[in-house]
């Protein structure tokens, strides 16, 4: 049972980052209707901001953990939503009427570049950071010595992810940008016809789901204590299966999806075999679209996909 | 309307053209449209009516020609800019956004210009006064109304953004008798009372004709007849220009 309470600790955590990214995913799609294979390697981005932010405060003398992550936090989500407004304008928004595969094409393309771009400029070296936030709560011992742990760094993700996303569900339910950006998701000639100037409000949506990547990337740096220029592709692998999981285009959908992927994920690699658990997380994906194809909370969808 | 024509139109197509791919929908067209006045646009299925509507908005964009509102050029403005200068739409197909509720879709409406506080309220007042089965369905999504509520929407939430023009595209169209003549009431009332400058299209030539103080006949991407509604009602080509214009 105690085991089972950790896993189950450790899995909403890593879940709460791929819910993070995965809504990236669903919130491109949801508008444009194409897949951003390069959303993961934004996540990547935002977490090696966040390092090197982390490091010019340190060297400068700062040691306020709160005002350091404050910082970091607000750096690299503003840099990393820089990295998502440019690559929509540059490499999606040129071929926004062309046949649909194109943007895709242009997508991965524009993942080798970031990928590419980070080895180059950063080194292909594993980038550690020391532990920045240290100790935890035991929350049970056992009378076998296993002890239930729930460190600082988890409560922070849990909490952080909580946060984000009710003030992004807040965003996207009751302003006028989040109204906007569901009337170009539903009619986007529509949306024109009363005055949105849909160009931008593709842009905003680039630019809010890379600042959800940039904090699921420091998160990750936080939790990991480690970012590499690769990490992008499997994080991202797996938030798109998230996003694919949970009903592509659907925001609840996506964090859903994250968590689901995360518990099997954790679970597997507890209960059964670390080297599968990619296989495990994937053919529950499969499993699922093949009795639910819209994913868990999508709506079943004529025109596209 | 001997007095219209002195004044600048609010509305002036002049030699518009436009196209979907290769096959051209407006093959030269000239409409004017003065302030305070209803408009009526007749022709068959296809022969541009909605096209010329969606151009003036800029989709499709005019291949020549020129269109001028309220005396400046908007020919080449983007879509959201046009729609910010007061021209509201309530389109073909009706294009209720299905996934918000009728209070979100009306604000959408709103959203189109600057509105105040006041005016917003004003205009929810007047849209449930013209439409009151609007206000009983004001929590539901858009896309769980029935067609003549749709419709209902369509025009109130082109109403909300305070329009000086008020472009509407076959607003009886699939619509009971009854709901249609109330909605053509709407309209009258609304031309009458806020001196709102109407363009209609409609298949429904007769109703439309006699709602309107002038109307232009479209027959494959070109306007053939105008004049006032009275003397379209009674010229003899208007039924053979309405009801077989579409064919070549």
């Amino acid at each position: 049972m105690d085991y089972f309470a950790q896993q189950l600790i450790n899995g909403l955590v890593l879940g709460s980052i791929y819910g993070l990214i995965a809504i990236g995913y669903t919130m491109v799609y949801g508008i444009v209707g194409m897949i951003n294979f390069a959303h993961g390697d934004i996540f990547m981005i935002g977490g090696f901001i966040a390092l090197i932010t982390f490091l010019i405060l340190v060297s400068f003398g700062l040691t306020a953990i709160p005002v350091i992550l404050l910082i970091v936090l607000l750096v690299s989500m503003a840099i990393t939503s820089l990295y998502g407004w440019t690559i929509e304008r540059i490499a999606y928004r040129p071929l926004r009427h062309s046949f649909r595969l194109a943007p895709m094409l242009s997508a991965i393309g524009m993942s080798f570049i970031l990928v590419n771009f980070s080895q180059v400029s950063q080194g292909a070296r594993v980038k550690p950071v020391p532990p920045i936030i240290a100790g935890g709560y035991t929350l049970h011992e056992g009378a076998s010595g296993f002890a239930v742990q729930l460190s600082n760094v988890q409560i922070l993700v849990v909490v952080a992810t909580i946060v984000v996303l009710a003030l992004f569900t807040w965003l996207v339910s009751r302003t006028r940008l989040g109204r906007d950006m569901r009337a170009c998701e539903q009619d986007q000639t529509m949306a024109a016809l009363l005055g949105v100037d849909v160009d931008r409000t593709i842009s905003m949506t680039f630019v809010i789901g890379a600042a959800l990547a940039a904090v699921a990337g420091i998160m990750y740096l936080l939790y990991y204590g480690v970012v590499d220029f690769f990490m992008g592709f499997v994080a991202g692998i797996k938030a798109f299966t998230a996003a694919v999981l949970g009903g592509i285009g659907s925001l609840p959908g996506a964090m859903l999806g994250g968590l689901a992927i995360g518990l099997i994920e954790t679970f597997w690699s507890a209960y059964f075999s670390v080297e599968y658990k990619d296989v495990a997380a994937f053919s529950i994906l499969i499993v699922v679209l093949i009795f639910m194809p819209t994913g868990l909370l999508g709506r079943p969808e004529v025109e596209k996909v | 309307m001997s007095a219209a024509t002195t004044t600048i139109p609010l509305l002036a197509v002049r030699g518009l053209r436009a196209a979907y791919g290769k096959i051209e929908a407006l093959k030269g067209v000239d409409v004017e449209i003065n302030p305070g006045e209803i408009v009526a646009l007749i022709g068959a299925n296809g022969a541009g009516k909605s096209t010329l509507m969606m151009t003036i908005f800029g989709r499709p964009r005019a291949r020549a020609g020129r269109i001028e509102y309220d005396g400046r050029d908007i020919t080449g403005a983007p879509t959201h800019e046009i729609a910010r200068m007061r021209i509201a739409q309530s389109p073909e197909g009706r294009r209720i956004f299905p996934r918000m509720s009728v209070a979100e879709n009306l604000q959408m409406g709103a959203d189109a210009t600057e509105t105040s506080e006041a005016e917003r309220e004003a205009g929810l007042e007047r849209v449930f006064a013209l439409f009151p089965r609007l206000k009983e369905r004001i929590a539901q999504r858009g896309g769980t109304l029935s067609g003549g509520e749709q419709q209902m929407l369509a025009i109130g939430r082109a109403l909300m953004s305070r329009p000086r023009l008020l472009m509407l595209d076959e607003p009886s169209l699939g619509l009971a008798p009854l709901i249609a003549k109330q909605i053509f009431e709407a309209i009258r009332t609304l031309n009458r009372q806020d001196g709102l400058t109407v363009l209609i299209v409609e298949q429904n030539a007769n109703h439309a004709l006699k709602l309107a103080n002038r109307g232009y006949v479209m027959v494959n991407g070109l306007i053939t007849l105008a004049g006032t509604g009275a003397e379209l009602l009674q010229r003899p080509e208007i039924r053979s220009a309405y009801l077989e214009g579409g064919r070549h």
